[in-house]
């Protein structure tokens, strides 16, 4: 065990001796504690307002704890379960180790831990900077932060167990392969799960759970929004941050039983793991067809033509593209991952804007660039995933195309055609489904609606050209392709473009004559792009790498 | 008329040569065997032939019109199996094959008579409805071997053609392609370690050694310029190479 962490460690730090791959680094750990020094100010902002809030200050508190803790919980869970099926069942390092006279207990302990490094990023991303926020806007001594950094390591542990025991059963009982119908079923339950979650979040008589109605308490109850999050292992952690923020009693028993849960989930993952693990590994290296032993008397094969749909060379790379994706079982769970998002946020937007007072119409514009930047933002992370390394992942099969008649050009076009129509359908419907909650006029929703839209032309044809300049053709893992420096760089002008359309977007609702910005917007969208097609499709004409 | 034409072609990756100032003609109805040790620039040739690779200098002619001019025409007139059959891993075999041949523009109806009688050719029949990632190495690869010949090509470019194939597939592979080059008239450039089976097929044997080709000639041409008589492939490989 040690020997083989040791190993990987090693294997690590050699990597960051390379210059490139340490910049990477350098630059990945600055964007991301940005974000989590943002997120810290963010929070202590807030919650030094709530806290002079005298009748809803507690319990709203309460409300965010408990809202942001179990969205890290579901977060943490569902990205650890795409990653996981590559850790534990087929990773080459494995592989290797597997034919090492190595217990496969003791393998499966490496992959454990390896698997709740790799899956600690929301938590400590998302839920940590919250946590300090909320003491150092209490002005809480160390008490506080050992308990509650305490409390997030044991949410930690707590969260990758139901993800680890969640892959185990998985792959103990789906033998399926990714049908038509595991897709559709995985779709609708990522847009059922983000609507359930919503209906957690904001329910439809939000100020009844803060007993708005009876202004002759002196303080909102907090009685029911404990017991709506009671069902969640992040209740007991958000009420264990709570009680140290406030000094209320309860906190040993409140660690003790977060400390319990997290010792028994982990100790229930080792057993199953213990028990299974050598035998799912063994059958994950079968594959899917024809090599499973249970395929070996099938006579009959579904056979579907190739192309359906499409004709010529477009159209037989473009079904080629969507065969691929929708045969991989983790592009598959990405999709609905973010299908998962885009639904949470919908169904959120909706619910707070059907409550929310009047109050909030006079900050339409503010919430209206901020929709824009949530929709953008959305954009170009399902962008990053599967645009721009819609050309790398032709990956070392490169060949095949590069040695047909195939220009470069034609080649771009297809995967544009594949990926500019998705992503503005996306925008498309995200700008009719969200716009109705905003109090904004006709030409202000138009406006809104075809910066939606250009954004999303402009993502996708800059980041599948990005993609195309110097692809990564030996890298094949697409999750891995953005954070390589063009991919950071793609990640950065992206982000910068959004920003740029959020704030014409506010300006324009707050009525500002905005024109020459919105023409610098339109033909930058155009330009960029174009001047990035040429050079790739320059650069397609050969493989040199 | 040549129908392959390389001219003083020159290959660098930074301050390494890969091939040096490299001149080669086949004819049609060929079997040209490249052979020489690794990293003595066989594959590179290969690739700048197929046009993945751009010569730093010189010129390379597929019948009659050069690669980096008219790389459209000259890549419809090829057929290509590389050394490393990496193919499209969640596509079926069968799948892969009708990809290829929408890409050269055959139509469905001729398509899909030629697949149903290219893939008797190894029996492959059972598996070609299966992912190709669950494939061997040497199922990909004849594959990949009957892809390149759906677009009926006049010059095959085979990298390592026999690596990973059993007897019975090595065999028909090597009819396969005696058959394109006396029959159909096509030319086959083959770049291989498989010494017997360059001897077997190869109407002429170039050996390649630092990117320089060294010799070239049949093999009775070979065994005089050696001047060992009745000398095997192998052993003259040892004379030229060492």
């Amino acid at each position: 065990m040690k020997t083989l962490f040791g190993a990987q460690l090693k294997l690590f730090f050699r990597l960051l001796k390379e210059p490139a791959t340490a910049i990477v680094a350098v630059i990945f750990f600055f964007v991301l504690s940005l974000v989590m020094v943002g997120e810290f100010f963010g929070f202590r902002e807030g919650f030094e307002f709530l806290f002079t809030q005298e009748y809803f200050g507690r319990a709203v508190s309460l409300y965010i704890l408990e809202a942001f803790l179990l969205l890290a919980f579901i977060l943490t869970v569902v990205s650890s379960v795409i990653t996981a099926s590559g850790i534990f069942f087929h990773a080459p390092d494995l592989r290797f180790a597997f034919t090492l006279p190595i217990r496969a207990a003791t393998l499966f302990k490496w992959r454990l831990l390896l698997f709740f490094l790799v899956s600690s990023w929301p938590i400590t991303v998302i839920a940590a900077p919250g946590i300090i926020a909320l003491g150092s806007a209490r002005d809480a001594g160390i008490s506080f932060y050992f308990i509650t950094l305490s409390g997030l390591i044991f949410f930690l542990f707590t969260a990758c167990s139901t993800a680890a025991l969640i892959t185990l059963f998985i792959a103990r009982l789906a033998r399926i392969r990714t049908s038509s119908f595991v897709v559709v079923g995985l779709m609708l339950f990522a847009v059922l799960g983000g609507w359930g979650l919503s209906q957690v979040i904001v329910p439809r008589d939000i100020f009844k759970s803060f007993d708005a109605v009876d202004l002759s308490k002196t303080e909102a109850p907090i009685e029911r929004i404990e017991t709506a999050f009671l069902p969640f292992p992040s209740h007991p952690v958000a009420k264990l941050a709570f009680n140290a923020a406030e000094n209320e009693p309860g906190i040993p028993l409140l660690l003790g039983l977060v400390g319990l849960t997290a010792a028994g989930l982990f100790t229930i993952v080792l057993i199953f793991g213990k028990e299974w693990f050598a035998k799912l590994f063994l059958k994950a290296q079968e594959g899917d067809f024809i090599a499973r032993s249970e395929d070996v008397n099938r006579k009959y094969t579904k056979r579907i033509p190739f192309p359906l749909f499409l004709r010529g060379v477009g159209g037989a790379i473009i079904e080629k593209d969507i065969r691929s994706i929708l045969r991989n079982r983790r592009d598959v769970a990405s999709l609905s991952f973010f299908l998962l998002l885009g639904s949470l946020y919908i169904f959120l937007l909706s619910g707070a804007a059907q409550q929310a007072s009047d109050g909030y119409k006079d900050r339409a514009p503010l919430l209206l660039a901020l929709n824009f930047g949530g929709i953008g933002y959305f954009l170009a992370t399902v962008s990053l995933r599967f645009l721009f390394p819609l050309i790398g992942r032709e990956g070392q099969s490169a060949w095949i195309l590069s040695s047909m008649p195939v220009r470069p050009a034609a080649l771009i076009l297809s995967k544009i055609t594949f990926g500019a129509p998705a992503l503005t359908a996306i925008a498309a419907i995200s700008a009719v489904a969200t716009l109705p909650f905003f109090e904004v006029t006709h030409s202000g929703q138009l406006h809104f609606f075809i910066f939606s839209t250009l954004s999303a032309l402009f993502l996708s044809l800059f980041q599948t050209a990005m993609g195309g300049v110097s692809p990564e053709l030996r890298r094949r893992d697409p999750e891995r392709m953005s954070t390589t420096p063009q991919g950071l760089v793609t990640t950065f002008i992206s982000l910068v473009y959004i920003a740029t359309g959020s704030f014409i977007v506010y300006a324009t609702a707050s009525g500002k004559n905005v024109f020459p910005y919105d023409m610098f917007y339109i033909i930058f969208s155009l330009i960029l792009p174009l001047l990035i097609l040429r050079i790739a499709a320059r650069k397609l004409t050969y493989i040199e790498s | 008329m040549n129908i392959v034409e390389l001219k003083n072609v020159t290959k660098k990756f930074g301050p390494l040569v890969a091939v040096d100032n490299l001149s080669l003609r086949i004819q049609p109805g060929t079997i040209f065997g490249l052979i020489g040790p690794n990293g003595a620039g066989k594959t590179t040739t290969m690739k700048m032939l197929v046009g993945l690779l751009r010569p730093t200098k010189g010129s390379i002619y597929i019948d009659g019109r050069a690669v980096d001019e008219e790389p459209l025409f000259t890549k419809s007139r090829l057929g290509y199996i590389p050394d490393d059959p990496f193919v499209y891993e969640r596509m079926t075999g069968r799948e892969y094959l009708s990809f290829v041949a929408e890409v050269f523009g055959i139509p469905k109806k001729e398509r899909d008579e030629r697949i149903a009688t290219i893939s008797q050719l190894y029996p492959i029949a059972p598996i070609l409805d299966g992912y190709m990632d669950n494939y061997s190495r040497g199922n990909k690869q004849k594959v990949v071997i009957l892809a390149a010949f759906l677009h009926t090509p006049k010059v095959l470019l085979v990298d390592e053609p026999v690596v990973g194939l059993d007897p019975e597939s090595i065999a028909v592979t090597k009819k396969l392609f005696r058959n394109f080059a006396k029959n159909d008239g096509g030319a086959v450039l083959i770049s291989t370690h498989t010494l017997p089976v360059a001897q077997d097929i190869c109407d002429r044997i170039g050996i390649i050694k630092e990117g320089k080709l060294v010799v070239e000639g049949t093999i009775e041409e070979l065994q005089q310029i050696a001047n060992e008589k009745n000398a095997s492939l192998e052993d003259l490989y040892l004379h030229f190479v060492s």
